[in-house]
């Protein structure tokens, strides 16, 4: 038990292209902005080490690709998932209606073990854009459907304004964490005392 | 997050050695802690998956490639030694796995940034290259034909097919319809090489060598006292040209240094050099090498990083790092995590990636379940020893955890078991210099402290003596992993590779030699899926008691028996010889025979007896006594006299002058005994003095012995090999009963040097009863 413990969670982005995942990563780990929009290729990985309570937690950002022809990443990206993030647009209903099947897709690869209470959290990035005047999606409407889904945890986002990311990823790696704490239990469960004489005495040898 | 569950008994008592101690690496986890918390571990890499997947799919034929003919091949310079070719280019090699049928290897050469920047891309730049690293050892046949490949169809990415180049900057993809294997086709240095898959040696060498390359006779033991003698001598009176230099820390030239703080010394630092409390030990040893991870506040976004020649990474099937060479695991975990996304990506439309190349950077994967493990090098070293160290490195993991860590993650994929390890950075880090260091890694084969016969029948008898239920193994170990004797039943007996991660699991722990300790260790070749328990004890400074056991509460019936093992010891005086023989080293080229000696010897022989219990010098005074004569003789003349007399020196029928080293310009050697699973290697004397010297010359070893075995799948296991580079001359050969390797004077003759071969390896023969654990070990547990 050395002073403190530290623990890596993986966290998964996820969300149609062009709602600003990857901006809101830059954002959290980086502290920069760029109105350019560059599509991303595959995946971005980025860490960013947090302080959780007592605990000092890395976090280990998959940024996926939202285009469709890069979804067949699938299972490879999504195992061992510790926690997912759902991103959408305000001023984009698709992006919304979209969150549905992006969070099936992930239950779905990723087969984790307790799905009903798999960690995911919510953004409705970009409410900065006109100064919400754009705005198609309610925060009532993203709310009640974020709670019907278990009560997923749901911010508003302005990856531009560094509106609430940070206050988001904190809740991210906290749920994360609660999550993995109740299931990380290693079983040492390994101890053969019938070792006496195992299988080999020739054959495999080299 | 104690590494692996202990047993009861083993709460740490400092306040003697009487309780068992049980080795709990947790204390140095600390260590390993990140610098400041906000510094935000950061790197972007980008993956372009897209590029590989477009291109794979839409590879229809068979790329040609730009590649040389062969008769440029065979004029190529003569100083490559396999170096692989840099450049900006970049393989991706993939290899259907062998069950999906068709048997087709898909080999995508992507160019690539390399490792330079902080963005690892496999999209964009000029187009990719046929990975053409000019393996200079790889065994051609005289006359520069290249062999065919085994396997049928044998297009290899050469002329026969079409050519498709896929947009998006790739380049080019290379299907193979006999495989995936890569066929280096560089004509290695200079012709004066032989090689053969088969046959009596006399059928393919040349006229005047084909008489000197057969099997040495077999001397019998008895035969030749004196050389025994004067071998040790010899031995004591050169102390090792390393120690002279001692506590000189040599920079590592430019593409030889990893990382290492030079020190010279022995090849493999093992027991006593992993001290740092025992400085005068460490001294005496002129070790610089420090236990423990280096360079842990590095990350990938650290140009230093970057910089590293050669990189080890354990990661999960999720991403998640669990050991990384350099630099610390969880600043790490982008890049962790685009190692996963390449090997995945590939995994997923049911295939294997197994190496990409990088400019000068090789990166070598693989899959062991939920275990990924990745290797960078630049060093050019082969691939396939590339993978011999992954699978070490796989090893040592379940050495620590056992292979249920595949269980643990069929349950929990979030897994992460990076926290389990804490503490073990110091066995880990042991085991990255022992892949540089150890010949054990090559040969596969463990190596013994050269004793008198008899000394080590002793001990093997104090160990068999003891009568424990469930015990295993049992082991004495001299420092740097030298073994004085091993007991085993006789149906399991230890796996060269078993025995190499336990002592160097043994070796790294400090803990070990303040304290008797009992841990849980799983033997990977032995039982993966078991913990052995391993009671470790230092019965004198230089020799520690290893015994295994499978029972769980056997920690005080091993105590009992590490005291009659300690007694038996004594009385039969084995600590003498076994500090007199660390003290005298292993054989050294200057004491090989010269042709006149080994004449003379002949008749020499009966006249004289050996001394001590065996026939090597068992006694300090007798050595220190011709020691002097001999350093009398050495300084008296050059070109000292060599009649009848092993030592240094050089007569003039060897033909060469030039340089130091052994007769005919030989610097080093290693001879593997087959029947025993052992090997022996000279020691380091000049001109190979220096670390870096040393370390080419390793280096240089492991690229002969791949290329002897046919690396590259291009052509079968060899036989012998004669090269020569700008730096050695290098000498293979391969018989039933042993593998014997040379390095020589880059100006040496090659008659000269074959004859001396065949003289060591007589003499090697003559001693084996001193060199190798030879005799019948009977265990009658």
């Amino acid at each position: 038990m050395s002073g403190r413990k530290r623990t890596l969670l993986k966290v998964i982005i996820l969300g149609d292209s062009g709602v600003g995942k990857t901006s809101l990563m830059n954002q959290y780990v980086n502290k920069k902005f760029s109105n350019q929009y560059k599509a991303t290729i595959g995946a971005d990985f980025l860490t960013k080490e947090v302080q959780v309570d007592d605990r000092l937690v890395t976090m280990q950002l998959w940024d996926t690709a939202g285009q469709e022809r890069f979804q067949s990443l699938g299972v490879a990206f999504y195992r061992g998932a510790d926690c997912c993030v759902l991103v959408y647009d305000v001023n984009v209903n698709k992006t919304f209606d979209n969150l549905d099947n992006w969070r099936e897709e992930f239950l779905i690869q990723a087969s984790p073990s307790d799905p009903e209470n798999f960690p995911f959290v919510v953004l409705g990035n970009k409410v900065d854009v006109d100064g919400g005047n754009s705005r198609v999606v309610s925060e009532k409407k993203a709310k009640a459907w974020s709670a019907s889904k278990g009560n997923i945890p749901y911010f508003e986002t302005s990856a531009k304004e560094d509106y609430n990311v940070d206050a988001a990823f904190q809740i991210i790696a906290k749920n994360a964490l609660k999550n993995e704490t109740e299931e990380e239990i290693y079983l040492p469960d390994t101890i053969d005392v019938n070792a006496q004489r195992p299988q080999k005495s020739s054959g495999c040898e080299c | 997050m104690a590494p692996p569950p202990l047993p009861n008994e083993s709460k740490r008592e400092n306040g003697g050695s009487s309780g068992p101690n049980t080795v709990h690496p947790t204390a140095a986890a600390a260590q390993a802690a990140a610098g400041a918390a906000s510094s935000a571990a950061m790197a972007g890499v980008m993956l372009a998956l897209k590029a590989l997947k477009t291109t794979a799919e839409s590879n229809g034929g068979v790329e040609q490639r730009p590649r040389r003919r062969q008769g440029e091949l065979q004029n190529r310079g003569k100083n490559a030694v396999g170096e692989p070719e840099g450049g900006p280019a970049a393989g991706v090699k993939r290899h259907r796995k062998k069950r999906n049928g068709a048997g087709q290897g898909v080999r995508l050469d992507v160019p690539m940034g390399g490792l330079e920047g902080p963005m690892v891309s496999l999209q964009g730049g000029p187009p990719g290259r046929f990975q053409s690293s000019s393996k200079a050892l790889a065994g051609l046949p005289k006359g520069g034909s290249l062999e065919k490949p085994k396997r049928g169809g044998g297009a290899q990415g050469s002329d026969s097919g079409a050519s498709r180049r896929e947009g998006l900057g790739l380049g080019s993809i290379d299907r193979g319809e006999g495989g995936a294997q890569r066929f280096d086709t560089q004509r290695p240095e200079r012709t004066d090489e032989e090689s053969g898959q088969a046959g009596s040696p006399a059928e393919r060498a040349a006229a005047p060598s084909s008489a000197i390359l057969q099997a040495p006779p077999v001397a019998a033991k008895a035969s030749s006292p004196e050389i025994h003698k004067e071998l040790g001598d010899a031995n004591v009176q050169s102390q090792r040209g390393g120690q002279d230099a001692d506590g000189v820390q040599i920079e590592d030239p430019p593409g030889v240094g990893e990382g290492y703080l030079g020190s010279s010394g022995s090849a493999v630092e093992g027991l006593s050099e992993r001290s740092t409390s025992d400085s005068s030990l460490a001294e005496a040893r002129g070790g610089c090498w420090t236990p423990g991870k280096k360079h842990t506040d590095e990350d990938d976004s650290s140009e230093s990083w970057r910089k590293r020649k050669r990189h080890f990474f354990i990661l999960s099937n999720a991403g998640k790092p669990i050991y990384s060479r350099y630099g610390d695991e969880h600043k790490l975990a982008g890049f962790s995590a685009t190692l996963q996304a390449i090997m995945s990506y590939v995994e997923n439309s049911k295939d294997t990636i197994h190496s990409i190349r990088a400019g000068a950077h090789k990166i070598v994967f693989m899959a062991r379940g939920p275990i990924y493990l990745v290797a960078i090098s630049a060093t050019g070293e082969p691939e396939s020893s590339l993978l011999r160290k992954l699978d070490l490195l796989y090893g040592q993991l379940i050495s620590i955890l056992t292979d249920s860590i595949e269980r643990t993650f069929r349950r929990n994929q979030k897994f992460d078991v990076h926290s389990l390890l804490g503490g073990t950075e110091p066995v880990f880090a042991s085991l990255m210099h022992v892949f540089s260091w150890d010949y054990a890694v090559l040969l596969r084969a463990f190596t013994c402290l050269p004793l008198p016969y008899a000394a080590r029948q002793a001990a093997g008898v104090a160990l068999q003596e003891i009568a424990s239920p469930g015990l295993v193994f049992g082991l004495l170990l001299a420092p740097a992993g030298k073994i004085i004797s091993l007991v085993a039943p006789r149906r399991t007996p230890p796996h060269p590779d078993d025995v190499l991660l336990l002592c160097n699991f043994v070796g790294a722990s400090e803990s070990f030699r303040t304290s008797e300790s009992f841990v849980p260790l799983c033997l990977y070749r032995y039982n993966p899926s078991a913990f052995l328990y391993a009671y470790v004890g230092y019965l004198e400074p230089e020799v520690c008691l290893v015994l295994l056991t499978s029972q769980q509460d056997g920690f005080f019936h091993l105590k009992e028996c590490r005291a009659h093992i300690e007694q038996s010891l004594r009385i039969t005086g084995v600590f003498r010889e076994v500090a007199a023989a660390v003290t005298r080293g292993g054989l050294r080229v200057e004491e090989v025979p010269s042709a006149s000696a080994a004449a003379q010897r002949r008749l020499a022989a009966g006249t004289e007896t050996g001394e001590g219990i065996g026939s090597l010098p068992s006694s300090r005074s007798s050595i220190t006594a011709s020691n002097h004569t001999l350093r009398q003789k050495q300084t008296a003349s050059g070109d000292a006299s060599t009649s009848g007399r092993w030592g240094p020196g050089r007569s003039r029928d060897e033909g060469l002058s030039a340089g130091l080293g052994g007769p005919a310009g030989i610097w080093h050697f290693l001879y593997r005994h087959t029947a025993v699973d052992q090997y022996l290697a000279s020691e380091y004397s000049p001109p190979l003095e220096t670390r870096a010297a040393q370390k080419r010359v390793f280096q240089t070893y492991q690229r002969l012995l791949a290329s002897m075995q046919g690396d590259g799948a291009k052509s079968g296991p060899h036989r012998m090999q004669y090269r020569r580079d700008s730096e050695f001359v290098m000498l293979a050969w391969s018989t039933s009963d042993f593998d014997f390797y040379a390095v020589f004077d880059p100006l040496a003759d090659k008659d000269a040097a074959i004859a001396v071969c065949n003289r060591v390896c007589t003499s090697i023969r003559q001693i084996e009863g001193d060199l190798f654990q030879t005799g019948p070990v009977p265990l009658a547990w």
